[in-house]
């Protein structure tokens, strides 16, 4: 067991078919993931931090804030149409390094040939069940086929807001064990789901 | 609903791990190290799980262990750099035995301090993280000593994490977040350190 276990459930629904649910365990916090924890935990003033959104610049992550200001932190909260950070889907095929700092090969976000249409991110509350001392939480965001063709998605991914600034950092990446098939009109959910046992 | 085999079973045994957490235990002696056992905490409490979904929304939540509910804790929201003689936060001691999901402080603590039943609390040491890109492991520690200075002996049965939080109406809350019960209570002899590392462990 571990101390702590994600869960990626992503459920499948095309035209004409049953829906289709599956899950399976996220192994792939990366390396951003571990640096902001360790940063936080420290107080540390600004830290570099390679950003998955926007494409080029820097950014400086910063977990010594002061003041009353909202700053957001391990954020997931993207609205509809926003492919830049929250629950990402995408084409690639590489086994996720701990390196990684973006999806290997986003699929954007629109209606035409190659692209999804996203939700906005929806968050569960904490489910705490005393009686076996286990928990959980989950993101989650819905994708619709819009165009005339179908997407096969292979990999999927959480990229956060964290430490006041405009910048998004890829802290989960992970390949799905079988590709998924999206046909026109068809919707996946993908759900990360945090456990924890004590 | 229909669930697939493939995730599962054989998929299910791929490499790597979420995030495990462990905890290396150490006693010294005359700075000789006389006793250690390290072992896998599973006991993240729910208070965890609270400040994930509060940050991850930037949403207010009622904190359990503390009297005010209702606050957004995403400014510094889990730091855990305590200094010396500090018991409030970091890793913290006790001499309890039991927990639960719900647990907000160990079940008894073991204060800081010289006199009879008490610890000297050292300052919470940090290292950076490392990161293997040829193993994809990273990990790091959060490392603190506890000295008795007593005058007689002290048995330590429990260890947690405990995260001071700077919530939006500018306050602090300390917020239990991990909480384990050693294997075998350790006994502690005047004179004697006890070293408590949490190990913070992923593999891409």
């Amino acid at each position: 067991m571990d101390s702590f276990k994600i869960f990626v459930i992503v459920k499948v629904k095309n035209p004409n078919q049953r829906t289709k649910v599956y899950r399976f365990k996220s192994r792939s916090f990366v390396g951003n993931f571990l640096t902001a924890l360790y940063n936080t935990f420290n107080n540390n003033p600004p830290f570099s931090l390679p950003q998955a959104y926007p494409s080029s610049g820097s950014c400086q992550a910063n977990t010594n804030l002061s003041g009353s200001s909202a700053n957001p932190w391990f954020t997931v909260t993207a609205g509809s149409g926003d492919a830049s950070w929250g629950i990402q889907v995408g084409t690639g095929t590489s086994a996720p390094s701990i390196t990684d700092t973006s999806i290997e090969s986003l699929i954007p976000n629109g209606s035409s040939a190659g692209q999804l249409s996203y939700g906005s991110m929806t968050l569960i509350p904490p489910v705490i069940n005393s009686s076996n001392n286990t928990g959980y939480t989950q993101i989650q965001r819905v994708f619709i086929n819009q165009s005339s063709a179908s997407i096969t998605i292979t990999e999927v991914a959480v990229v956060m807001g964290f430490g006041g600034t405009p910048c998004k950092y890829l802290m989960i990446h992970d390949l799905l064990p079988t590709p998924v098939t999206l046909q026109p009109n068809g919707t996946v959910t993908i759900t990360y789901q945090f456990n924890i046992a004590t | 609903m229909q669930k697939s085999s493939y995730g599962r079973g054989k998929n299910d045994k791929m490499r790597g791990h979420t995030l495990k957490v462990y905890c290396l235990v150490e006693v010294k002696d005359k700075g000789k190290v006389i006793y250690s056992e390290q072992f896998e905490s599973h006991s993240f409490v729910a208070q965890w799980l609270q400040l994930l979904y509060s940050m991850f929304g930037l949403i207010n939540i009622s904190i359990l262990g503390n009297s005010v509910p209702f606050e957004s804790p995403f400014i510094t929201p889990i730091e855990l750099n305590a200094g010396s003689g500090n018991q409030s936060y970091g890793i913290q001691v006790g001499s309890g035995t039991t927990k639960s999901i719900n647990d907000t402080a160990l079940d008894t603590l073991i204060p800081n301090g010289n006199s009879a039943g008490q610890l000297a609390y050292g300052s919470v040491s940090i290292t950076s993280p490392t990161i293997n890109t040829s193993t994809n492991q990273g990990s790091f520690n959060v490392t603190r000593s506890f000295t008795n200075n007593s005058g007689g002996s002290i048995t330590v049965s429990e260890v947690g994490v405990v995260a001071n939080v700077l919530a939006l109406n500018g306050n602090r809350y300390n917020i239990l977040i991990t909480h384990d019960i050693l294997s075998s209570p350790i006994t502690l002899a005047n004179g004697q350190v006890l070293t408590v590392t949490y190990i913070f462990s992923i593999q891409t």
